[in-house]
């Protein structure tokens, strides 16, 4: 396109390292949501307990089963509470980086000359906790797109004109 | 009628559209439920229960109508001139906007089903590069308003994309045709098959068995009779095996040149000066021809035996549309490797290792390789001492975990050398593989994003698994040392600097 082209060798050390970005938090909210599900679970096990006690036929299926659940209810509590802190976003001039989970430290980067379109979702659940989740589409399938959860209704909404814009201008 | 027509204040679909969102959930309600119906309707019919499931039913109705009505009230839709984009709102309980902008439209379809043709409404799709299929589809406009927001759409995403585009790469005027004969077919579904490598191993087994059978009937005076009938029992019981062994690879090696010949018959591959073409199939006809710049991955494949005979086999994903999946993956084989070759530099014009950095997976990934392989012995034994009868079969036992150990392992060792991960100025190549070899080709630019997993145990020793996303496909790369960090903000550089289109 223009006659001064040049091609000096790039210096793998001074570019940006994507490792070091500083990440922002998602709302504790998220949290709330998650071990209120879990807590919802719980009753449901205490319930079954008691019914069970209660009619006197002391169903050792039922314990079993009871036990099973609690067991998976305890696993996904320590999970849900390990990862809160592990969630975080960072909007660089040119991508998006998402990173999440404890057990798997996963970390996303999306350019934005990538992305394909936007959405902001609010399942029921997140209108009760006043939460909204960001998702980011690309060509890349699902596992290239990014899914920013626990975001503050308004920050997301502002996410998602910021993106909007970005995508725009970088084509 | 202009007011009528506008598209740029939020607005909703057709009434009528209450009407298909009701049906829409009704339908999806008996998907879900028919089962219940049945075993209402196999019970003992009475009028009190007929009521209750007439009034259950009502109900329901009643329930469905409110919620397509409200559907229907907050399903918002319209197009932002200023920000270049297409808006959507939609949801009851929950909700959801979903942006569009013009640049990513790929097209905008009107579509129309017999219940939709009976109220004479058209529903409109659009359509992204994005994963979600049917994500922004409105079911129900009067034809002249779906007319206009696709025209609408259409013309601006056209504008939005001509405003991008830049002049096409200057194309070499070099044509070739390349055709695969019955013979050539033939060769390819014999040499495909990977019950080859497995006859040979059995073949050494047999072999070493025969032997170990010999030292054994040297010392068989030293043992009681039923001892001996054991032992012959055995043998019979092997003949039978390999007998079976060896009609089953006589019918793979069968079907795969079949589904060679079928799948493949008649492949005729051809370079214009803009396009490739591939042409190829006996019952189902594939023809695809594009352009180089629609292809996002490339992977050259080939065994031992193959490469002896100069037959390569290579995997072009495209990028497209989400109605030609199935036509987005081309796999050609029977190429030698000139071919290979020419076909990668019209693909490409570059210098795929110009300044290539090798990179290899960490040995934690051996590790766990070989203790998977102690895992399944370990099984085996234990599925062996359930079966009975096992301190008699201890020395067979023993004999077989001993072979299968003396393979597995170096196999296990020598597959992890091969693998290999090269990041070149503007490609990324992955290599490996011990019988079956395996070559993925990745223009960098062409990406869409880069995931990097640590499971926590993996931190401890800096190593990640790191998955590259492109439009044809995902490629992972296993293990990678924490060196190899710095070629991803590399990477990343060459996609969000480049200003070249990924498609």
């Amino acid at each position: 396109m223009n006659n001064s082209f040049s091609n000096e060798e790039v210096d793998l050390s001074v570019l940006p390292q994507f490792q070091e970005v500083t990440f922002h938090p998602v709302e504790n909210k998220l949290r709330t949501k998650y071990l209120s599900i879990n807590g919802f679970l719980f009753l449901l096990i205490v319930v079954g307990i008691l019914a069970n006690w209660l009619y006197n036929e002391s169903n050792l299926e039922v314990y079993i089963l009871c036990g099973a659940v609690l067991l998976f209810v305890i696993t996904w509590i320590i999970h849900v509470v390990l990862r809160q802190k592990h969630y975080g976003y960072s909007i660089r001039e040119k991508d998006i980086v998402f990173k999440k989970g404890y057990f798997l430290r996963r970390t996303t980067i999306v350019p934005f000359n990538r992305v394909q379109h936007l959405s902001v979702n609010r399942s029921f659940l997140d209108k009760i906790f006043g939460i909204a989740t960001l998702n980011i589409y690309t060509a890349g399938g699902t596992g290239s797109d990014v899914k920013v959860p626990g975001l503050l209704p308004e920050k997301a909404q502002q996410l998602n004109e910021l993106l909007s814009q970005k995508i725009t201008s970088n084509g | 009628m202009d007011d009528y027509l506008s598209l740029d204040v939020p607005q909703r679909q057709s009434v009528k559209g209450i009407v298909l969102i009701l049906a829409k959930l009704i339908v999806q309600t008996f998907k879900r439920f028919w089962p219940l119906l049945i075993i209402l309707f196999n019970r003992e019919i009475t009028i009190q229960r007929l009521t209750t499931t007439l009034i259950i039913i009502l109900v329901f109705l009643l329930i469905a109508l409110i919620y397509s009505i409200f559907y229907y009230r907050n399903f918002l839709f319209y197009i932002d001139y200023d920000s270049h984009r297409f808006i959507l709102q939609k949801g009851v309980f929950s909700s959801k906007i979903v942006d569009v902008p013009f640049s990513k439209i790929q097209q905008v379809d009107l579509k129309r089903s017999i219940f939709q043709r009976i109220i004479n409404v058209y529903s409109v799709v659009i359509d992204t590069a994005g994963s979600k299929k049917n994500e922004v589809l409105i079911h129900a406009i009067p034809y002249e308003k779906a007319r206009n927001l696709s025209d609408t759409l259409s013309r601006e995403a056209k504008k939005a994309v001509d405003s991008e585009e830049n002049e096409g790469v200057v194309q070499k005027d070099k044509v070739w045709t390349h055709h695969l004969s019955i013979f050539d077919l033939l060769k390819i579904g014999i040499t495909e098959s990977y019950f080859r490598g497995f006859l040979l191993i059995l073949a050494f087994v047999a072999t070493t068995y025969s032997q170990l059978n010999d030292y054994f009937e040297n010392i068989v005076d030293d043992y009681i009779v039923s001892n001996m009938e054991y032992i012959e029992d055995v043998s019979s019981d092997f003949l039978y095996i390999v007998s079976f062994i060896v009609v089953v690879f006589v019918l793979s090696i069968f079907v795969t040149v079949a589904r060679t010949i079928l799948k493949h018959f008649n492949l005729t591959i051809r370079q214009t000066p803009k396009r490739l073409e591939v042409e190829m199939g006996l019952n189902t006809n594939t023809k695809v021809s594009f352009q180089a710049k629609r292809l996002q991955y490339f992977k050259i494949e080939t065994n031992r035996i193959q490469k002896k005979f100069n037959l390569y086999q290579a995997q072009m994903s495209l990028a497209g549309s989400t109605d030609e999946i199935d036509k987005s993956k081309i796999i050609v084989p029977g190429l030698t490797k000139t071919l290979i070759e020419s076909i990668l530099e019209f693909l490409y014009h570059k210098d795929l290792s110009k300044n290539i950095r090798s990179y290899f997976p960490h040995k934690v990934w051996l590790n766990k390789r070989i203790l998977i392989t102690f895992l399944v012995l370990i099984a085996f034994w234990l599925f062996s001492y359930r079966m009975g009868g096992f301190l008699q079969n201890l020395n067979y036992l023993i004999v077989v975990s001993i072979l299968f150990l003396v393979f597995i392992i170096p196999y296990q060792v020598l597959v992890f050398r091969s693998i290999k991960y090269n990041v070149s100025d503007e490609f990324l190549h992955i290599e490996g593989g011990l019988w079956t070899q395996k070559k993925e080709i990745i223009e960098l630019f062409k990406l869409q994003g880069v995931t990097s997993v640590q499971p926590l145990w993996y931190k401890r020793r800096d190593v990640f698994n790191v998955t590259f996303h492109t439009a044809g496909g995902d490629v992972k790369l296993r293990a990678v040392p924490s060196s190899f960090l710095k070629e991803i903000n590399y990477i990343l550089y060459k996609v969000e600097s480049g200003t070249e289109p990924w498609m």
